[in-house]
């Protein structure tokens, strides 16, 4: 039953490719315009709550007794410095994983951030969160459950491109995708 | 949901505790348990006086309590002499002696005189190696006035361990203050495309790596009054934070909150533990109670990132990073594990720790309560700060040269005089030690690769 699956992953993966250019969803439905500014939330600290807005992530995958699908691979998708703002001609490739996640309806997805290597490691720690955040908000919008979404950010400790320069930054400042089963 | 599994091949092999090494002091500590620590920046401004105290105490009384401080000569140091240790010949005495020497240079107390004669700290005593090792050094001071008597047996092996020991017995007998010689520090290494956690000697020998995750791992860091250490490790895929137990070699998954774990720093008691998770949707500081591991959210920030904490040496405050000013600065969060603490937090985020500085990162609470942080000017270096209640006041003082290089991540020894901190040049990052009094920077790893991110242990410790 899996190896039958396995094998039709590729195909799944260039319908879902060819199907991007017909759906299309919503970039985010929540800030994702704020940027790394996000001014507008300056003055809601220590609420000890969940912030209206906020999809709290999903508590219940067990990494250590998952199973990492190795031959599904989507183009990541890459950010503009210092912002986890989507840009506008990345919104296909996330319309194409969202429509290979709804097909594949036991597959689990963590979305990977990454930063380049310019400000701190702290900062790009959570700048690398927030844009695989941003991701996740994005495919949530698109019709995939929440709970099948995880996020792990990388900060600038693993680049795509090893080199120093806008040629290697602009290949490093990305989400990437891992997929998994249970 | 506790993992327990045995740490691959390098743990093994990795580092034991000596095993029948004793250390036993021949007379008793006159510098008890209770001496009241002053900072760093007190003891120059003391100095002078204290000479002047001394000078009247030596035609005193004999064996009364006092602090010794003082006594330094003109260089601000004692100068020492090992002419009258006694060597056996075996070539354990010869290492124990060079490493005895070695440490006490780097403790920045001391200067080698250029005779007994000339020395104002003279170590006396045997040093043997037959089917185990010992030394017997008598250490004696102010013109003689004062002495005290040291024995450290230990394993052949072991002679590394028993020297340090030493350094730390005799640099606290004289100065008052505690020593770092026998202190380790981690750190991440990166030889290769993931990295691992690696651990070496305050003077940056027995270097070994400890993890074999073969992925990325960050941001060791001490668990005070344990030979264990958290880190985070992205060993399933995502990141979680683990405990390593140095002694039993296990390995306990302590975080791993969806999202986001990094940045855990446990509290002095080792009882609590700061750690920045992202479970809720943004970044953010929580407290777990690490017994009963439950979460106590400190900070509720959309779209805000707090990073770094470290705990303050009475576990009464953190310090940490927030960027809600653009910039990362400063802020110090009072009583995190009090019920109204966050009405507390609200007031002081007002204002930065420090001001004048485009970014402030990576806090270090330090034993005597001085702060050290990465600061950015043009380039990012070391800079110390004793945090005052009104922030006017905390003018932080820099202390890494201004040579072109980044200097990062600064961790404080239990000297509470050395820092060590990662310096980036030309892409490259090595470890350096750091004097707070003024010695040239000291290098402590530069093998091939990049080391970073480094942890002192014993910062609370009073040996």
């Amino acid at each position: 039953m899996k190896n039958s699956k396995m094998a039709n992953v590729g195909m799944l993966a260039a319908m879902a490719v060819a199907g991007m250019f017909v759906f299309g969803c919503q970039s985010g439905k929540k800030d994702t315009a704020g940027g790394v500014d996000g001014s507008a939330y300056r003055d809601q600290i220590m609420s000890g709550e969940y912030i209206s807005g906020d999809i709290p992530l999903y508590d219940g995958m067990r990494f250590e007794t998952l199973n990492k699908v190795e031959d599904v691979n989507f183009y990541p998708v890459y950010f503009g410095y210092d912002t986890y703002v989507i840009p506008q001609n990345e919104i296909e490739k996330i319309a194409a994983i969202a429509d290979f996640m709804n097909e594949m309806s036991d597959y689990l997805l963590v979305v990977e951030g990454h930063c380049d290597e310019r400000g701190t490691n702290e900062y790009n720690m959570s700048l690398g969160e927030y844009r695989a955040q941003a991701v996740r908000d994005s495919l949530i919008s698109c019709g995939v459950a929440p709970e099948r979404i995880q996020t792990s950010s990388y900060g600038e400790e693993a680049p795509a491109d090893p080199g120093h320069g806008e040629s290697a930054w602009k290949l490093n400042r990305r989400a990437e995708f891992a997929f998994y089963t249970r | 949901m506790t993992e327990s599994c045995r740490l691959q091949q390098v743990m093994s092999a990795a580092w034991r505790r000596p095993s029948g090494f004793v250390a036993a002091e021949g007379a008793r500590s006159a510098l008890s348990k209770g001496i009241v620590r002053e900072t760093v920046s007190l003891i120059k401004f003391t100095t002078g006086l204290l000479i002047l105290a001394c000078c009247l105490f030596a035609g005193r009384v004999f064996g009364a309590d006092v602090t010794v401080v003082g006594q330094a000569n003109s260089g601000g140091k004692y100068s020492f002499s090992m002419d009258s240790l006694r060597l056996d010949g075996s070539a354990e005495s010869r290492e124990f002696a060079g490493i005895l020497r070695s440490d006490l240079l780097n403790s920045g107390w001391f200067k080698e005189a250029a005779s007994e004669g000339a020395s104002s700290v003279a170590l006396r005593g045997d040093v043997r190696s037959s089917s185990a090792f010992s030394a017997s050094v008598t250490v004696s001071w102010m013109a003689g006035m004062r002495s005290k008597s040291f024995a450290v047996t230990s394993s052949r092996s072991s002679v590394r361990d028993a020297a340090h020991k030493m350094s730390d017995q005799v640099t606290r007998a004289v100065t008052g203050r505690p020593g770092m010689a026998s202190s380790k520090i981690l750190f991440v290494g990166r030889t290769g495309i993931g990295t691992d956690i690696y651990m070496c000697d305050a003077d940056g020998r027995r270097m070994k790596r400890l993890t074999s995750d073969n992925k990325l791992c960050l941001s060791p860091v001490w668990i005070p009054g344990q030979n264990a250490f958290m880190y985070t490790s992205w060993l399933t895929g995502v990141s979680a934070v683990y405990k390593v137990n140095l002694d039993t070699e296990k390995r306990e998954l302590i975080a791993g909150y969806p999202g986001m774990n990094n940045g855990a720093a446990v509290s002095p008691d080792g009882r609590f533990m700061a750690i920045i998770l992202s479970r809720s949707g943004g970044v953010d500081m929580y407290v777990m109670d690490l017994a009963a591991k439950q979460l106590r959210r400190l900070t509720a920030s959309r779209r805000i990132n707090e990073s770094s904490p470290s705990w303050s040496p009475d576990g009464r405050r953190l310090v940490f990073v927030d960027d809600r000013s653009r910039a990362p600065q400063l802020y110090m969060y009072a009583n995190p594990l009090q019920s109204e603490a966050s009405l507390q937090f609200r007031q002081t985020l007002s204002s930065p720790l420090v001001g004048g500085l485009r970014e402030s990162v990576a806090p270090d609470f330090g034993p005597d309560g001085v702060i050290a942080f990465c600061g950015r000017t043009s380039r990012y270096g070391i800079y110390i700060v004793t945090p005052a209640s009104d922030s006017r006041a905390n003018i932080p003082r820099l202390i890494s040269p201004q040579d072109g290089a980044d200097y990062e991540d600064p961790s404080w020894a239990p000297d509470g005089r050395h820092i060590v901190c990662t310096r980036t040049e030309n892409y490259k990052r090595t470890l350096v030690v750091l004097d707070t009094m003024g010695d040239p920077l000291r290098t402590l790893v530069t093998a091939d690769g990049d080391w970073y991110l480094p942890s002192w242990s014993g910062n609370f410790q009073n040996n």
